[in-house]
Order: C-alpha cells, then sequence, then structure tokens
C-alpha cells in the first residue's frame, strides 16, 4: 500500500502504464552534502520505478522515510566554518520525470518543490573505462562524465538495459547502479533493486503548467540571498572561528547543479 | 622538407578528426523496431562508444575504436544479448535482430551491503570505499567520511555531536584525550572506522536506556599492528624561546602505548589543577568522588595573566610527560594504566595596588612582588573493567597523585615600596582513590548501579613571612604548618524503573566521613608557638532521593525529592545530627512557533561553614588572616529558573535566555578589621535574605545585505549580600556585573575576510552609599587570508582599554601545509608591538584592584611538524 501512496504524491490524475511490460523498482541512498564534502548532510532514502516509457525517482518523500524524517544539525566544514542545517522530507518530496518519449525531464526544484518546470533530457556524455566489479551480486562497469559542473562516476550495469539512472544522470548503455561526484558531495549509493517488480506503478500526468530550464535558473539565483542566512546567522552563534574567503564560493556549493 | 611535414600534420589530423559512423535498425524477430535498446561497442583496447535506440528501432554511434575490429554488444529488456565481432574499414550500416529470451531474466531482489553499514546504534565505514591513500592521519580519514566533521581545534562530530572518546579496537586509550590520537594515528594502519552511538562504557546502562553520547571505534590492519608511530613538533623563536612536542604510539594486539611530551618556554603549561574539595551532598553516581584539597595560604594568587594567549603572557618553562597503556587480559577483563609527570616553572614580576573602598577612610596597598613558582605532580591511574557478559558488570580504578609547589618571592609594599618581605609557600599533596562500581541488570525494565568508594586525601603546607604583620608578632619572621587530612568510605547507589513514558529513579547514599584539620602559627622558625587549632571531625551522611519523569507528548515533566541526614561528631565537643530535604519541579513546554520553554523551581536546606570546625586563626598571606568559628547553621535556599529559546532557521535568526533567581534566609558573613598594614576577617551568621540574580540572552541575526552575522551575547548577575567593616554596624553590599559582547564574521567574496568582537565589560559595587567601577573594553579585529589550499596567513590586532588604560597588541602567522607532505612549517610573530607588561582591573565586593604584569616580550617563532 505504501507504495501506491507514495507514487501518488504529486495530487493529480494517474494513468496505469501498460502492465504487460515489466517494471524495475531500484532503491538508492541519496546523499547530499552541497558545500560541505563528506559531511553527510542531508541523507534520504530514494527510489527509481521504471516502466519502458517513463521512469520516476523520487526522494526526501515522507512516504519512503517511514513517514518522515528530519535533518537537523550543525557542522564545520573542512576549514572549520560553522553552519547550521536543517531539512525534512515532505508529503510530496522530490522528483524527476523522465519521459522516454519525447526524451525530457520533468522536475521540481529542490529548493523550493513547488516550482516544477522541464527539460530536454541533457545527454551527457559519458566516457566509458574498462573497469568493472562487483556491487553486491551485479556486473556494474564505470563510466565518467562532466554534467553541469560536477564530474560524476557512475556504476552502470550493462546486463541491465535501461539508460536510465538517479536524479538527472541518465543515458549510458545500462542501468547506474551507483554515482557520485568527485567531490564527495552528491552520492547515490544502490540500496536495493526488484525486478519484476510486481506492484502497480502509476505515472503522473505530465499535462501541467510546467516552466521552463531558463525560468528554473533564474528563480536559482533568486534563492542564493533566502540560503545563506540560516547558515551564517548558526555559525556566527556559537562563534566559529573561522572565516575563509572561500564561504563566498557557498553560492555555487549550494546546488548540486554548478553551471547551467 | 616543410611542405611534406605539413602534409603528414594534415593527413594525422583528417585521419584521427574523422570518427567512423556505424548505424542501422534493431528489431525483434518479427521485424518491429525495438525502442531504448543499448548497443555499446569496444576494441580490443577498452575504447568505449555507445548509443540507443530512438522511437523508431534506429541507432548512430560514432565510433571511439582505435582498430578495425570491433566487438558490438545490443540489449533489450526481455531480449537476448545480441554480441558479435566485426572489422569496419568505414562507415557501417548494421541492422540487427535480437530474439526474444526463451528464458527470463531471472528474477533479484538485491539489497545492499553497504559502505557504511548500519547496525542498530554502530555505524561501520568500510574505509577502502572512502579514503583514496592520499590520507595521512586519522583526521584526514575522518574528514572523508559522511557524517563525521572536525573543527579547527580538532573536535570530531558525528551529525553534530560532539564524541566522547576514540577506541582502538574497542579499547579505551587516551580517555577524552583523543585529539592526540586523531591528529597523529597513521592513516594507513585503519582497516575501518566505526561510529557508536548512544555509548556508554558501562555495556548494561547501555542497554537498559540511551545514553545519547558518542564515540569513535577504530580497527586496526591486522599487518599494522607493530608499528612506532608518532609526530614531533619543533619550534624556535628570538629570545631563546623553544617549544617542543612529541607524540609516540605502538599498537600491538594484546598491549597498546601511547607517550606524549611537552618541553616549552612559551607559556605553555603542562599542569593539570586539580578540582576544589567537594563534599557536598552529592547523590549522582556518574561522579567519582575525588576530594582535592585547597591551600590555605596563597590561594589567591594566579600565574594566568587575564585575557592574554599564554604564549603572549606566562613566563614559563615547562616539561612533562605522559604514558598510557591498554591491555586485554582476557575476554571479560581490561587494564589500563595511566602514568604522567609535569613541572611548570612560572616566573613572575607583578605591581599591584588594592584599594578598599571604604567611605570615611579608604585604604590604598601597593605591592610589587617578583619570584618564582614551581609546582610538580605526578599522577598514576590503574583501571581494570569487568564483564561477565551477562547482567554485571564491574570496573575498579585506582589512582595516585601527588603535587608539589614551591613559591618563593621577594615582596615590597607600603608608603614608596618602603617595606621589604621575603616569602616562602611550600605545600605536597598527596591523593589515594578508589572507585569501585558494580551494575545489575536483572530485567528488561529494571537496572541497579552500585558505587563504593574509599579516599585519603593530605596536605601539608608551610608559609613562612620574614616579617609578621599581625599584632601577635610584629615584625618579626612567622610561619604556619597547615595539616589536613580527609579519609571518606562510601557506598552510592541507583535503582532505575522504567516503563513507556515514565521513569522512577531511587538514589542513596551511606558514607562515612573523618576530616583533620590543624594549624599552627609559630614566630621564628618554631621558636614558640603563637596559635594552634586542631579539628577532627566524624561525619555520617545519609541520603535518599526519589525522581520522576514523565513525557507528554514534547512536553516533559520531572519530579524530584530528597532527603539527608548528616550527623557531624568532634571529639569531646560536639555531636549533632541536621535532616536537609530538598524537593525541585521542572517543566519543559514545546510552544512550536514561539519556541522551547523551561521553568523550574528548587527547594533545598544547607549547611554554613563545614569546611573549618575551630575557633582560631588561619594566616592567608603575610597581610591577611582568618577568624574561624566552630558554629554550623542551616540555610534555606529557594531558587527559580527559566529558560527559552527560538531558532528561526529559515531567516537567520537565534536566540536564547536564561535566567535565575536565588534566595539564601541566612548567610556566613564576614566582619573585617582592615588596616593599611594586616586585615583580619572574623565570620558570622546573619538572618537576612540575601540573593543571587542571573539572567543571560544570547541572540544571532545573519545580514545578508552585509555578509555579515552579528552576535550579541550580554548578561548580568547582582549579589546582595551583607558585611561588617571596622566595627561597623552591619551594611549591605551589592555587587553588579554587566557584560556585552559584540562579535561578527565577514563573508565577503575576496582572498581576505574579517573576523572581530567588541567587549565590554563593567563590574561595580555599592557599599556604604559609594559605588565603585570598573570599565574594560576590549576590540579584536582578524583578519585572514588564504592564498591557495597551502598557504595561510594570519593577523590579529587587539585593543584593551580597561579603566582607560590603552594597551594594543599585535600578532601574525603564516601557515604552509604543502599537500602529501610529512612536514608542515608555521611562521609567527607574537607581541609585535613589543609591550613588556600587560594592566588588569578589577573590582570585588568592596575593593578596587588594578596590577602591573611582566610577559613575554616581541618574539618570532618557527615551527616544523614531522608525522612519521
Amino acid at each position: 500500500m505504501k507504495k501506491i501512496v507514495f507514487i501518488t504524491f504529486i495530487a493529480f490524475i494517474s494513468f496505469s502504464v501498460n502492465s504487460q511490460n515489466e517494471k524495475i523498482l531500484i532503491k538508492y541512498t541519496e546523499i547530499i552534502s552541497l558545500g560541505a564534502p563528506g559531511v553527510n548532510l542531508k541523507s534520504y532514502n530514494s527510489a527509481l520505478f521504471i516502466t519502458p516509457n517513463f521512469s520516476l525517482y523520487v526522494s526526501k518523500i515522507d512516504s519512503l522515510e517511514n513517514g518522515g524524517k528530519t535533518i537537523q544539525k550543525t557542522y564545520k566544514d573542512k576549514n572549520g566554518k560553522l553552519f547550521g542545517v536543517r531539512d525534512f522530507s515532505t508529503k510530496d518530496g522530490l522528483y524527476q520525470i523522465t519521459n522516454r518519449i519525447n526524451d525530457s525531464i520533468y522536475s521540481n526544484s529542490r529548493f523550493n518543490n513547488k516550482f516544477i518546470y522541464k527539460e530536454k533530457n541533457p545527454g551527457i556524455e559519458w566516457q566509458i573505462t574498462s573497469e568493472t566489479k562487483k556491487i553486491e551480486e551485479i556486473n556494474v562497469q564505470k563510466a565518467t562524465a562532466l554534467f553541469r559542473g560536477r564530474f560524476y562516476t557512475a556504476w552502470f550495469a550493462p546486463e541491465i538495459p535501461l539508460a536510465l539512472g538517479p536524479w538527472k544522470l541518465n543515458g549510458l548503455p545500462g542501468l547506474i547502479i551507483e554515482a557520485f561526484d568527485s567531490n564527495n558531495e552528491v552520492l547515490f549509493l544502490f540500496k536495493k533493486i526488484e525486478y519484476p517488480y510486481r506492484k502497480e506503478i502509476k505515472s503522473p500526468v505530465l499535462d501541467r503548467n510546467w516552466l521552463s530550464y531558463a525560468d528554473f535558473i533564474k528563480e536559482k539565483e533568486n534563492h542564493i540571498q533566502r540560503n545563506l542566512k540560516y547558515s551564517r546567522a548558526i555559525g556566527q552563534h556559537f562563534d566559529s572561528e573561522t572565516s575563509e574567503a572561500e564561504t563566498s564560493i557557498l553560492k555555487n556549493k549550494n546546488f548540486i547543479e554548478l553551471t547551467n | 622538407m616543410w611542405k611534406l611535414l605539413l602534409i603528414l600534420l594534415f593527413s594525422s589530423i583528417s585521419f584521427y578528426g574523422q570518427k567512423k559512423i556505424i548505424k542501422g535498425f534493431v528489431s525483434d524477430s518479427l521485424k518491429k523496431a525495438l525502442v531504448n535498446a543499448t548497443i555499446l561497442v569496444k576494441d580490443k583496447f577498452n575504447n568505449y562508444s555507445y548509443g540507443l535506440t530512438d522511437k523508431n528501432g534506429k541507432y548512430l554511434i560514432a565510433l571511439t575504436a582505435k582498430t578495425d575490429t570491433i566487438f558490438i554488444e545490443a540489449r533489450s529488456i526481455g531480449y537476448e544479448t545480441f554480441k558479435k565481432k566485426i572489422v569496419i574499414k568505414d562507415d557501417l550500416i548494421l541492422d540487427l535482430n535480437l530474439k526474444i529470451a526463451t528464458e527470463k531474466l531471472k528474477e533479484i531482489i538485491i539489497e545492499s551491503k553497504r559502505k557504511i553499514l548500519i547496525n542498530k546504534d554502530t555505524v561501520t565505514y568500510n574505509l577502502s570505499k572512502f579514503t583514496d591513500k592520499s590520507e595521512e592521519t586519522l583526521e584526514d580519514v575522518l574528514r572523508k567520511l559522511p557524517g563525521l566533521d572536525i573543527s579547527e581545534n580538532g573536535n570530531i562530530k558525528f551529525n553534530g555531536k560532539s564524541i566522547e572518546k576514540i577506541l582502538i579496537e574497542g579499547e579505551d586509550l587516551v580517555s577524552k584525550n583523543y585529539t592526540i590520537l586523531s591528529k597523529n594515528l597513521d592513516a594507513a594502519l585503519l582497516k575501518n572506522v566505526q561510529v557508536l552511538r548512544n555509548y556508554d562504557d558501562n555495556p548494561l546502562k547501555k542497554r537498559f536506556s540511551k545514553s545519547g553520547r558518542v564515540a569513535l571505534n577504530l580497527s586496526i590492519k591486522e599487518a599494522k599492528k607493530n608499528i612506532l608511530f608518532g609526530a614531533v613538533k619543533a619550534g624556535l623563536g628570538s629570545g631563546n624561546h623553544y617549544n617542543l612536542q612529541t607524540n609516540f604510539g605502538l599498537l600491538k594486539k594484546k598491549i597498546k602505548l601511547l607517550s606524549l611530551g611537552k618541553f616549552n618556554n612559551n607559556g605553555f603549561l603542562a599542569g593539570i589543577n586539580s578540582n576544589n574539595l567537594n563534599d557536598d551532598f552529592n547523590l549522582n553516581i556518574d561522579n567519582f568522588k575525588e576530594p582535592y584539597f585547597n591551600t590555605e595560604a596563597n590561594k589567591s594568587f594566579s600565574n594566568v595573566i587575564g585575557y592574554l594567549k599564554e604564549e603572549e603572557s606566562v613566563l614559563n618553562k615547562t616539561k612533562g610527560n605522559s604514558l598510557t597503556l591498554s591491555s586485554k587480559l582476557s575476554a571479560t577483563t581490561t587494564l589500563r594504566v595511566l602514568t604522567y609527570y609535569n613541572t611548570d616553572e612560572i616566573e613572575f614580576d607583578k605591581f599591584s595596588t588594592n584599594v578598599f573602598n571604604l567611605k570615611n577612610n579608604p585604604i590604598s596597598i601597593v605591592e610589587n612582588r617578583f619570584g618564582k613558582d614551581v609546582l610538580k605532580d605526578f599522577s598514576n591511574n590503574i583501571e581494570v573493567k569487568f564483564f561477565n557478559q551477562g547482567n554485571w558488570y564491574l570496573t575498579f580504578e585506582s589512582k595516585l597523585k601527588t603535587e608539589n609547589n614551591n613559591w618563593t618571592e621577594n615582596l615590597f609594599t607600603d608608603v614608596n615600596l618602603s617595606t621589604s618581605l621575603a616569602n616562602n609557600f611550600k605545600n605536597s599533596n598527596l591523593y589515594f582513590f578508589n572507585h569501585f562500581k558494580a551494575t545489575y541488570y536483572p530485567m528488561e525494565h529494571f537496572i541497579w548501579e552500585n558505587y563504593f568508594y574509599q579516599t585519603h586525601s593530605k596536605l601539608n603546607e608551610n608559609f613562612e613571612t620574614s616579617a609578621s604583620r599581625f599584632d601577635f608578632e610584629t615584625e618579626k619572621p612567622i610561619n604556619q604548618f597547615v595539616d589536613k587530612e580527609n579519609n571518606f568510605i562510601g557506598w552510592k547507589s541507583k535503582a532505575s524503573y522504567q516503563l513507556n513514558r515514565n521513569q522512577f529513579q531511587l538514589e542513596t547514599l551511606f558514607e562515612k566521613e573523618n576530616y583533620l584539620f590543624k594549624n599552627s602559627i609559630n614566630s621564628d622558625s618554631n621558636v614558640s608557638l603563637l596559635y594552634q587549632n586542631n579539628s577532627n571531625q566524624s561525619i555520617y551522611n545519609l541520603g535518599s532521593q526519589i525522581s520522576y519523569s514523565l513525557e507528554l507528548n514534547k512536553d516533559k515533566l520531572t519530579l524530584t525529592y530528597g532527603n539527608f541526614f548528616k550527623n557531624i561528631e568532634e571529639r569531646n565537643n560536639f555531636n549533632q545530627g541536621y535532616f536537609l530535604p530538598s524537593a525541585k519541579i521542572n517543566y519543559n513546554f514545546d510552544l512550536k512557533k514561539i519556541g522551547k520553554l523551561s521553568v523550574s523551581y528548587n527547594h533545598k536546606k544547607d549547611l554554613l561553614n563545614t569546611d573549618y570546625f575551630f575557633n582560631g586563626l588561619v594566616l592567608k598571606n603575610y597581610r591577611s588572616a582568618n577568624r574561624q568559628i566552630r558554629k554550623i547553621e542551616k540555610s534555606n535556599i529557594n531558587t527559580f529558573g527559566v529558560s527559552h529559546s527560538i531558532q528561526k532557521l529559515d531567516t537567520g535568526f537565534l536566540t536564547f535566555t536564561v535566567s535565575s533567581l536565588s534566595f539564601f534566609d541566612k548567610s556566613l558573613i564576614v566582619d573585617s578589621d582592615i588596616n593599611s598594614s594586616s586585615t583580619t576577617n572574623n565570620f558570622t551568621f546573619i538572618n537576612k535574605d540575601s540573593f543571587l540574580f542571573f539572567l543571560q540572552n544570547e541572540t544571532t541575526q545573519y545580514f545578508s545585505s552585509f555578509k555579515t552575522s552579528l552576535k550579541l551575547k550580554n548578561n548580568f548577575t547582582l549579589f546582595s549580600n551583607y558585611l561588617f567593616v571596622n566595627n561597623s554596624a552591619l551594611e549591605q553590599l551589592k555587587n553588579y556585573s554587566f557584560n556585552i559582547k559584540l562579535s561578527g564574521t565577514t563573508y565577503f567574496k575576496s582572498l581576505i575576510n574579517f573576523q572581530f568582537y567588541f567587549r565590554h565589560q563593567k563590574d561595580w559595587s555599592q557599599f556604604q552609599n559609594t559605588t565603585s567601577t570598573v570599565d574594560n573594553y576590549i576590540f579584536n579585529l582578524t583578519s585572514k587570508y588564504s592564498f591557495n589550499k597551502e598557504w595561510f596567513a594570519s593577523a590579529t590586532f587587539n585593543r584593551y582599554n580597561l579603566n582607560n588604560n590603552f594597551q594594543d597588541f599585535l600578532s601574525g602567522e603564516l601557515n604552509f601545509k604543502p599537500n602529501k607532505s610529512k612536514f608542515n612549517y608555521k611562521l609567527q610573530i607574537l607581541n609585535l608591538l613589543d609591550e613588556n607588561s600587560f594592566d588588569v582591573s578589577q573590582i570585588n565586593d568592596f575593593q578596587s584592584y588594578t596590577s602591573q604584569s611582566r610577559i613575554i616580550p616581541r618574539y618570532i617563532m618557527v615551527t616544523i611538524t614531522m608525522r612519521f
């Protein structure tokens, strides 16, 4: 039941996909530590539901967090600067819907989940390497790519021929089982795969008023000032001892996508 | 020739610049297009290319292959993999046909064995998945582990919570001094790191309730368990300044050793200050009973100069070393030994003025003292822990500690500093403490802890002054011998029962105490005895306390009631019992949007004057003495407390407020006889209310338009009490203290940023209708530059305006920390403006005190740190 509920998060009409095709569920742990490499700031469960024409990636959602999760902590970054963070899962969560028919990704924004936008699948240019290993019993192969300012390593499974993966990472000749960036700020770690996934997957109707990727960029700029406030205040509160110039770069570090 | 080269160049460009194309149509056996099929191509050198089919089943791949022979694989869910080796000279059209899989892809449900394994309260990091071998120390490793972070001073936090200890293979080597390990332990030794949440030394208490504490545990690689590691930090400076620190460690399977050394003359003292004697009724079973003695004479002299940093102020010569060892004796038993010795030699040169602000006749005392204080301490600690792996846990700890202090000074005082005195103070202390703890956990909701202790504390003190200031032996040398001895034996127990949201606790105490105090004042080196006091008390303490707490949604109620009985017996003189009940109520409210509020009320009865139980004189220094009284009285203490906090996280606003008000219905007050040559403090009880009020607020806000965060912290204290001075009537004394500090940090987009604070401390006292005031202002500005990831610099400026006396300090440092090097380098310039002395002003009761102390003059220091 929970799994059904968890898809109905987008409160509009859903349709049933062709159920004779087999479906896959892959669960990840999504760890986002922007500006604080390796601090494990925000760790949530996430899931990727795959049907032949759509995939749906959801994270930070109450239904995957036993009814809800709140993260409240202070941390010092590697320079000793103190920051504060408070974050929580929501009823609707964060999502990416990949429509494989028109090759587009539909998302809500990570800093404001009411802000919804659509973009052409960015077509990441992966470099596939010969390096292989096993993640649990799955044979995976390593690929790397620079995508919007971060250098990602992805481990994909050629034996699962689906060019999909967590968040906006996709396009490899196999399902992405794990991925992380070189800064250790964005990690999608493998947790579980279920194939075939027998429960019903409902995918959202995409007929909504999606804003454009350009609108998203604008909204991102607006968000920057709002975002810095709390972290600096709490740093002051606990008499954080350093104030490095690097802090100014914080602006860029607040997003998974560093470039447009 | 050139033409040939050019041709070769262009031909090679065109050769490598143009990729061969392979394209085609992927279909099933019915020639139906397969959408989103994957195609992976490689050559024998593992150059990969890939593509996907579009909605018409078509694909196109620009090959990166360097050879003509390629391997192609095409896949689609529900179809068999197509694999073929082909030779491709030019662009190629290749249609592929995939067969429906006769055997369905086998069902898979795979769950991860994570890089991070979370098992209840233990988080295990599989290090090979997080590290890349560039790490040098444990600290470097911890920085890479999600959830762990490390502050500048080395404090380690897990998800924002400070860790308590670092264990090695489950063994506690250094107790709370874990930075010794984190900063020095070689990363290459580590196999994995565990975070132990809700850590408790006591495995049974851990099972019973969540401690909320965190510790780390390190697993060491098998092959590396016999390796010596360490670090040497050596600094050399102008003015013969030196600073040497060493760390060595050896970790073997059965035994673990660690040695730390310190040798410097730039202000870093090694001595560990003992706690003061605390023989209050204390039912807290987690507090070890370790009664340390206060000295009688020379008590108020401090070697540390207010406000300044150690490396700016203390004129010292320090050496110290410690050795710790831990050994697992058997599967159930662990042994730990810690030994250390420290020597601090401190020079002082201080000019001070002390004014007694008496209405009619203010008295001013000037003193110039210079001399040396030599402090030595030695300690040896042994701990044995035993856990039967069932429901018993036993620990035994024994501590032996000695302290020696030898303090000599030449002192000039009186008008024009015309009187010269030589004072000498020596003391030696011996402490021997034994602690035995037993925990029994027989059933799920119930745990019983027991703590037995036996302590012995002894102090011998000798104070000599070359000329007595007291009327009983004016102008002649006198000395005072003090012997104190204290023996405790006791048993504390705590039984806890918890069910759902209710928790009950019953704590009890049985204690026998023997307390001996002896002092004698003699003229001219024992020639004749002037005064002698003896006190020998036997004290029995019985106590019990019951607590109940209840969680109501997010609110929490706690009720505590205790009753104590104390019987004091002085040989042949006195035998009296006292009942001392206490009660406490505390309620925590969750007010949601307007924060959290906690209110409490506490009532208790306490005994006054239990420390000195005789009628007689005790010398405090060359010019003051206390005249004790053989009397004990009971006082009622009522305390109200309120605290409140709001955190508005989205607007960057935080505020915390704490306030308390305590009333005492009876006090032990001082009746002083003060004249320009000596002070005698007599004591008496009064039945008048005195009170203590305290208020503190901290508010923080980030101002985005100025890219600056600001914090305002202020506190206010008012203490009202009564005094007699020089046969006056009883007079009220009010001590006020107000402190405000504004601090800030900038976040400019430049290589330079600032931290600053401004602090104003105002202390004033009202006595005999006059007010005495001290105003101290401090301004601090630190600018920090980071040129790149290896070079950092900072400069600190401090301006002190201490009661209208301006003093400026400037210091700077440059750090070079090359990546992946075993060496770090640091250049420091301290006290750049070359101040020779530092002036401090204070107000205490009706006394104003100013002093001028010699400090470390300007020096430059270069420090090299090497780790191995």
